[in-house]
């Protein structure tokens, strides 16, 4: 395969990774803050998969692709994360209380949800995320996390069951 | 629960305080480290050999070529792997014996080039021949883009411009006559501004990388005059802080005044990601001639006998001295007819004399009164002591005299005072005078 010189240019070109940064960071740190609950875990987790990502990623004309890997490696770095130092209880138990400082009409909301996602395991977690955050179909959640489509389904069943039970409707 | 999880994930999302313009600085550079340090570790793209024609190629007449000073390339184009027609014509005499096959295609000898000089594994090395060879040129010519799979495609190609310098065809030797970054618009990994001799033997290299590449560690120069770094004539290594370099090379001198730059940037497991090959200019080596008995215009049976006293006398072998020699002839400081092998295997340290005083040319021979015609070292026995030159006073020198000895024998008047050795015309050695006459 010859790379066309306007490929190698959009590739290689200072502009093209400095624009392909700017247009996924932003939802990428959100994505990476839901998955780990902590803005510093998010930074260095969406940080290193952008590295990881455009450190290897050449097929750059095709940005959808390009959020694709990068999401995809968000998710398991920090699924990886989480397993790999199986801290993640008495991760919570340090970090929770210490939480951000959400507005005040819902802070009560906010710290529910936060403290009722990092409750569920990390797969669990993941699989809500990139259902009801990201919008994806139960497909596309389960091609993002390399897991069957059955996999998908029951875990986000799981995992809503579980939310449920922690954010309880208000009446 | 689907709609009201879904805004609340969205609105805890942002919680997340996002500074794109503060991070994306470090996190670029960080991701461009990481293409270096592990460029030779990963990811298969196919992608490389491109040839780019002829016309493309700006080594030689591009006023954009950066300014490299050295000696007339025209004299011999090779860089690599030979430098010079000699080695060159040894190298087409093996492949014309069925060595060296891959020498005789262009990809071969660029491949070659990657394994030995950047360090490439063979089978990272990928090419494809689109361009044209150069059969119906005077040389033929070829310019080829290399460039390694497990890099990917962020590292940008190489070029090497190759060249059939002796034989041409189907069997003849190709050579690399450059290396250099790819031509526009190709990305440049590694820009030579300048490379100049800015005093003999201090030559001076600057340039700039790639700002694909700030994260990169280092460049490695490397000068040499052959097939190999080694034996190195120089070597740097600099360390990147930033996309501009320049290096001062401590160069040891070459017989022909020049060697062969490579400029290479390696990453993390010594795969060099770009190269850039260049003739630079060095000192001359004048090869000093190896001492050796001097019997230039010496009548041959004389001039045997002169080889086997200085081999003799060289290897300290005092008896093996006795066979050019008749003890009732011979006379060692004035004492006819003598065996002089008792003194000197009391001292042996005449010896070195001897080999000192052979190591000078002879004069011419002349005739002795009552003994013959001899041929006498050194030729300083001849020499005008009023009117002595700068290479009779190096030659006295080297026979251990200094200036105020020379003078003496300058003030004295009477010529030559120094050791001196006589072989007859019949290659019999008659005398050996450690002291004048």
């Amino acid at each position: 395969m010859v790379l066309s010189v306007e490929r190698r240019k959009r590739a290689t070109a200072e502009g093209g990774l400095d624009a392909l940064y700017r247009a996924h960071a932003a939802d990428a740190l959100r994505l990476g803050y839901l998955l780990t609950g902590d803005r510093s875990l998010a930074e260095d987790l969406v940080q290193d998969a952008f590295v990881r990502v455009l450190g290897r990623f050449h097929d750059l004309r095709n940005r959808d692709a390009f959020w694709w890997y990068l999401r995809r490696t968000i998710v398991n770095l920090s699924t990886s994360h989480f397993r790999r130092r199986g801290v993640e209880r008495a991760w919570l138990a340090r970090q929770l209380p210490d939480q951000a400082a959400p507005a005040p009409h819902d802070l009560g909301e906010r710290d529910r949800l936060r403290e009722a996602l990092m409750k569920l395991r990390p797969e669990q977690r993941a699989a809500v995320v990139l259902r009801f955050y990201e919008d994806l179909s139960e497909a596309d959640t389960a091609e993002a996390l390399g897991i069957p489509l059955g996999t998908v389904k029951s875990t986000v069943s799981r995992g809503l069951e579980r939310l449920r039970n922690e954010l309880p409707e208000e009446e | 629960m689907d709609t009201r999880l879904r805004n609340l994930l969205h609105d805890l999302a942002t919680e997340m305080p996002v500074d794109v313009e503060g991070s994306a600085p470090r996190t670029l550079r960080k991701a461009r480290g990481r293409r270096i340090l592990t460029a030779g570790a990963g990811v298969v793209v196919a992608v490389a050999f491109v040839v780019v024609s002829v016309s493309l190629f700006r080594f030689a007449d591009d006023p954009t070529t950066p300014a490299v000073s050295g000696p007339n390339l025209a004299t011999f184009a090779g860089l690599w792997p030979e430098t010079d027609a000699q080695a060159l014509a040894e190298t087409q005499a093996a492949v014309d014996e069925g060595h060296m096959p891959l020498r005789t295609t262009a990809d071969g000898t660029a491949s070659l080039f990657a394994t030995n000089l950047l360090g490439w594994e063979a089978a990272d090395v990928s090419w494809q021949a689109t361009g044209t060879t150069g059969s119906d040129l005077p040389r033929a010519a070829v310019v080829l883009a290399i460039s390694n799979r497990s890099f990917g495609a962020f590292v940008p190609r190489i070029t090497i411009e190759l060249r059939q310098l002796g034989v041409t065809g189907p069997n003849g030797v190709w050579s690399v006559v450059g290396v250099s970054d790819p031509p526009l618009p190709y990305p440049a990994l590694i820009e030579l501004e300048e490379v100049t001799q800015v005093v003999p033997g201090i030559v001076h290299v600057t340039g700039r990388v790639s700002d694909l590449y700030d994260g990169a560690p280092a460049l490695e120069a490397h000068v040499f005059d052959g097939a190999t770094l080694e034996p190195s004539l120089g070597s740097a290594r600099y360390e990147l802080a930033d996309r501009t370099f320049g290096l001062d090379l401590d160069v040891s001198a070459t017989p022909d005044g020049r060697a062969t730059l490579l400029l290479t940037m390696p990453d993390a497991v010594g795969q060099s990601l770009g190269g850039v090959l260049v003739s630079v200019e060095t000192p001359v080596r004048v090869e000093e001639p190896q001492p050796t008995v001097r019997v230039e215009g010496v009548p041959p049976e004389v001039a045997a006998t002169a080889r086997g006293i200085y081999d003799a006398a060289g290897a300290g072998d005092v008896e093996g001295l006795r066979e050019f020699l008749d003890p009732n002839t011979f006379a060692y400081n004035f004492d006819d007819g003598s065996d002089p092998i008792p003194a000197w295997r009391q001292d042996p340290s005449v010896l070195d004399l001897m080999v000192a005083v052979l190591e000078l040319p002879a004069a011419a021979p002349r005739a002795i009164e009552g003994y013959g015609t001899f041929t006498i070292w050194p030729y300083l026995i001849d020499s005008d002591f009023d009117a002595l030159t700068e290479r009779e006073r190096a030659d006295l020198a080297s026979l251990g005299y200094t200036e105020g000895d020379i003078q003496l024998m300058i003030d004295g008047g009477h010529g030559y005072q120094g050791p001196r050795l006589a072989i007859d015309e019949t290659g019999l050695w008659r005398n050996f005078m450690t002291v004048g006459e």
